[in-house]
């Protein structure tokens, strides 16, 4: 157990000190050396959804992240600022079933095989996207609050079949 | 019952082979432009992909499985057992505090 919990701490240092230097980049909780910090870390990039985000990390990178409130939905409205007025507004969307403006941050939480390589390749698509360098067209699914390619998806029943 | 703790034991002193130790590390997967790259799971804390002794342990105990805590029947009683202890295993590993 010790052994992981300090594979965990030293690749935890390892990323958030990749991911800060990164254009645009708000990282959630501390971004400093933080003995205590746990291997998940939250981040948004400015002026980019959260959706699209992870969208492009998965459809262009190859990279599984989450992407929402995590159920953590009270600390990440405190975490946005978003006001009670705000919310409010927002729960009628839900109510609906409109989910373009939910609120939410992109994360990223280590198992203990992960490897440097693993943050490696996630810190160079984020960089990219910051720059707004990617190839697909998207198109947001206001049911779902997803980002979607416009003209492509995949043929799931190539990889796995009943 | 010494058998299943010295697997996990095993699993975790050597982390330099823990890699070969997860089901389907090194899967490929599709990206839009039609190439494939080695998927980087990066969702752990919602779900972590299974260990190969988690994964063979399971298949053999299938053929025994039935209801948990319910049933009275030999299989049932035995996959109770199963359930508890393997709860009991993992606690030890990550040093639980028993509440019962």
């Amino acid at each position: 157990m010790d052994i992981i919990a300090q594979q965990e701490k030293e690749l935890t240092q390892y990323a958030i000190q990749k991911i800060k230097s990164i254009k645009d980049m708000v990282i959630y909780g501390s971004d400093l050396y933080d003995d205590n910090r746990l291997g998940v870390i939250a981040f948004n990039l400015e002026g980019i959804h959260h959706a699209l985000v992870s969208t492009i990390l998965s459809y262009e990178a190859g990279i599984g992240v989450r992407h929402g409130c995590f159920c953590a939905h009270r600390y990440i409205k405190s975490l946005l600022g978003i006001t009670e007025e705000q919310s409010k507004k927002l729960k009628e969307e839900i109510r609906g079933s409109y989910k373009a403006n939910l609120p939410g941050a992109v994360r990223i939480s280590f198992g203990f095989y992960n490897t440097q390589e693993d943050v490696d390749r996630p810190v160079e698509a984020l960089e990219k996207i910051s720059r707004k360098e990617f190839k697909g067209r998207y198109k947001l699914d206001p049911r779902w609050g997803e980002y979607i390619p416009e003209d492509f998806h995949f043929n799931y029943r190539q990889y796995f079949d009943f | 019952m010494t058998a299943v703790k010295t697997s996990l034991k095993t699993v975790v002193s050597d982390l330099s082979q823990h890699r070969k130790l997860i089901v389907g590390v090194d899967r490929q997967v599709p990206l839009l432009d039609g190439s494939f790259k080695r998927y980087v799971h990066l969702d752990n804390a919602a779900s972590i992909p299974s260990l190969v002794p988690v994964l063979n342990k399971v298949n053999q105990f299938l053929e025994w499985y039935s209801s948990i805590h319910r049933g009275s029947g030999f299989k049932s009683l035995l996959s109770s057992w199963v359930y508890d202890f393997a709860h009991q295993i993992v606690g030890e590993f990550v040093g639980a505090v028993a509440l019962v």
